[in-house]
């Protein structure tokens, strides 16, 4: 609009210059003259400021003193936009073009997975698989209200009879409280453990996510609710959230199994309230301490007779240390109660209760002789209780004892991308299953 | 616990959370610090000068190659200090959303404070605390400053930690091409 108005007053100018000279040549009077000389010297100023006007929306503005920022008024709540940028001069409070509040991002990771299964009684696993690319879109609506979504592609390809699954991973508004404090409503992945929160291929070490996390927790674990975040002091932040609970079946081939009660928000039904309470402490940098408690009201839904509670406790340690050693530790446990009345006792399935740990430290470092990137090795020990009981029809899968031994190597040659090398090694004494012993390559990306 | 107590339970706790003054301030954005509040945080009592540098096509490349960050900007929001020192307005990206800093160089170059003034990114509000913005104190750009080496990122904010870095080294070079004579 600016050029357009400057386009016109440059042609005005010119066209009133041209018709000065030709009166001029035409010998018109003084008055006259005078009379043009103004008109010029008008259009010359509306020039000059819409220059000013031009220069100020892109930037370039000569010699304009930069405004500070001021204390929000009440008069400032919903105006978009942020109140101060040093991308120009002199800009006041308007709001950001559309695709400047917007923002995309995602990640992605291809698998090759190399196992076999142990004393024959399991299948060997031989497969490539384009795991997961997850598309993230965020907007801000102002200065305090946002929102942020992430779309799961799973397997590569949907559709019936295929292996792909397309998801919804979150999708919540979020209104900022005050600088420390915010609430957020929508389907989110719950603040519980590591992974469940960051997951990007390049953030954790092993091609596949380890099994405590990825059973036990069951992570990504996705619900719909509403809560609190924020902070309690400098380094000590909580999460405070009432969401939608777990189904977990109590019959059939997945009876039991704690992965196989989320709902994904996908027309869940039927599922009870839980809440979730947690602490971070993050004061020491490179040092996360977390502490997590689930409780869940009905873990099998609303819609049997059976009414019994569970909790899940989680606690973890993630620790990054200058010289390139790190260290993670996390214990999940789910407590699952029964109901007498309904004749229902999870200890049926050896899931009265239900735990994992693992320990993983790494040593990264830079990688010289002109190789470009970092390179990171790693050994992770796991714990976990698995579902066991053979295939056959109606066979009860008890929970026992799993233990994996990984050992790998992660190469970033830039920080948002990584190849994967990993052994795992899985023994589990009294299994009927067995366990799965190989390879696994991986890549990955963010961005 | 029966279905109605819980729910009851969880919701007149949320009306407790709101009746203990969490929605007595208004909704306001994420911004914990004015300019002229990180000024004197920064600065005390100096006299900050807004001086207007604009970098040309030859020290933006200079600045590139010496940081390995491109500079996308041709106007620094720059003051200069009375004691020597620049005070500088920059933004880098976190993840997926702006993180507005300020930072203040001693008049060798050094890094004498960063501060944060706006962070609009879910998680890794934890920049914004003295024991992580300290890990920058001292820096020149005779030392490339890495993270997980000099400085240690935050758990769930490595891209923001990783950009705030990022963003100090390329201002560190900056000073040393465009401001240290000035």
């Amino acid at each position: 609009m600016i050029l357009n108005r400057l386009m016109k007053s440059l042609t005005a100018l010119f066209l009133v210059a041209g018709f000065g000279i030709t009166a001029s040549a035409e010998g018109e009077s003084g008055d006259q003259m005078a009379k043009i000389m103004a008109m010029l010297e008008a259009q010359q100023a509306e020039i000059a400021e819409l220059k000013a006007q031009l220069d100020e929306a892109t930037g370039e503005d000569e010699g304009v003193t930069m405004t500070t920022n001021t204390p929000q008024g009440a008069d400032a709540v919903g105006a978009g936009g942020s109140r101060w940028s040093p991308m120009s001069n002199k800009r006041k409070a308007r709001a950001a073009s559309w695709a400047e509040r917007t923002s995309i991002g995602g990640y992605g990771e291809l698998h090759s997975n190399h196992t076999n299964g142990k004393d024959g009684s399991t299948s060997d696993t031989d497969k490539t698989d384009f795991h997961r690319l997850v598309l993230f879109v965020g907007h801000e609506f102002n200065s305090w209200s946002r929102f942020a979504s992430e779309i799961e592609f799973e397997h590569s390809w949907a559709g019936d009879g295929r292996e792909g699954d397309v998801v919804v991973e979150l999708a919540w508004l979020e209104l900022d409280i005050n600088a420390n404090h915010h609430f957020r409503a929508g389907a989110d992945i719950l603040p519980v453990g590591i992974m469940n929160l960051t997951h990007e291929p390049t953030t954790f070490y092993g091609v596949e996510r380890n099994m405590v996390e990825a059973e036990i927790i069951p992570s990504t674990w996705t619900e719909a609710g509403a809560g609190f975040w924020g902070q309690v002091a400098p380094g000590l932040n909580y999460n405070l959230f009432a969401h939608t609970g777990l189904k977990v079946p109590t019959s059939g081939s997945s009876a039991m199994r704690v992965r196989s009660g989320r709902q994904k928000v996908a027309n869940g039904k039927n599922q009870d309230i839980a809440i979730l309470g947690r602490l971070t402490y993050t004061a020491v940098p490179g040092l996360e301490l977390a502490f997590t408690v689930d409780y869940q009201n009905d873990y099998t839904g609303t819609s049997d007779a059976i009414e019994a509670s569970a909790y899940l406790i989680e606690t973890h340690i993630d620790y990054k240390h200058s010289s390139g050693l790190g260290l993670r530790a996390l214990y999940a446990r789910w407590d699952f109660g029964k109901d007498s009345s309904q004749s229902f006792d999870p200890g049926l399935w050896g899931a009265s209760e239900v735990e994992g740990w693992y320990v993983e430290p790494a040593y990264r470092f830079d990688l010289g002789g002109g190789i470009p990137g970092e390179l990171g090795l790693f050994v992770r020990y796991e714990e976990f209780d698995e579902r066991d009981g053979g295939s056959a029809t109606g066979a009860i899968k008890k929970y026992v004892k799993h233990e994996m031994f990984s050992v790998g190597a992660n190469w970033w040659p830039t920080p948002n991308i990584v190849f994967k090398i990993d052994g795992q090694f899985e023994d589990a004494p009294t299994s009927k299953n067995g366990t799965q012993t190989g390879v696994n390559l991986g890549l990955g990306f963010q961005f | 616990m029966d279905r109605r107590t819980f729910t009851r339970s969880i919701a007149s706790f949320f009306a407790s959370a709101g009746g203990m003054g969490f929605f007595s301030s208004q909704l306001s954005a994420r911004e914990y610090l004015t300019v002229d509040q990180a000024q004197k945080i920064l600065f005390g009592g100096e006299v900050l000068t807004q001086t207007r540098v604009k970098l040309t096509a030859l020290q933006k490349k200079a600045i590139r190659e010496a940081s390995g960050i491109r500079v996308r900007r041709s106007y620094l929001a720059a003051w200069k200090a009375s004691g020597g020192g620049w005070f500088l307005l920059d933004q880098v990206i976190g993840k997926h959303e702006y993180i507005d800093l300020a930072i203040a160089l001693s008049s060798t170059g050094s890094i004498k404070g960063i501060e944060i003034l706006n962070y609009r990114e879910s998680y890794g509000g934890d920049v914004r605390h003295k024991r992580w913005r300290a890990q920058f104190t001292g820096f020149t750009h005779n030392k490339k400053i890495r993270i997980d080496r000099e400085v240690m990122s935050i758990t769930g904010a490595t891209l923001s930690c990783r950009h705030i870095v990022e963003g100090m080294n390329r201002i560190l070079h900056t000073w040393d091409i465009a401001l240290r004579h000035v």
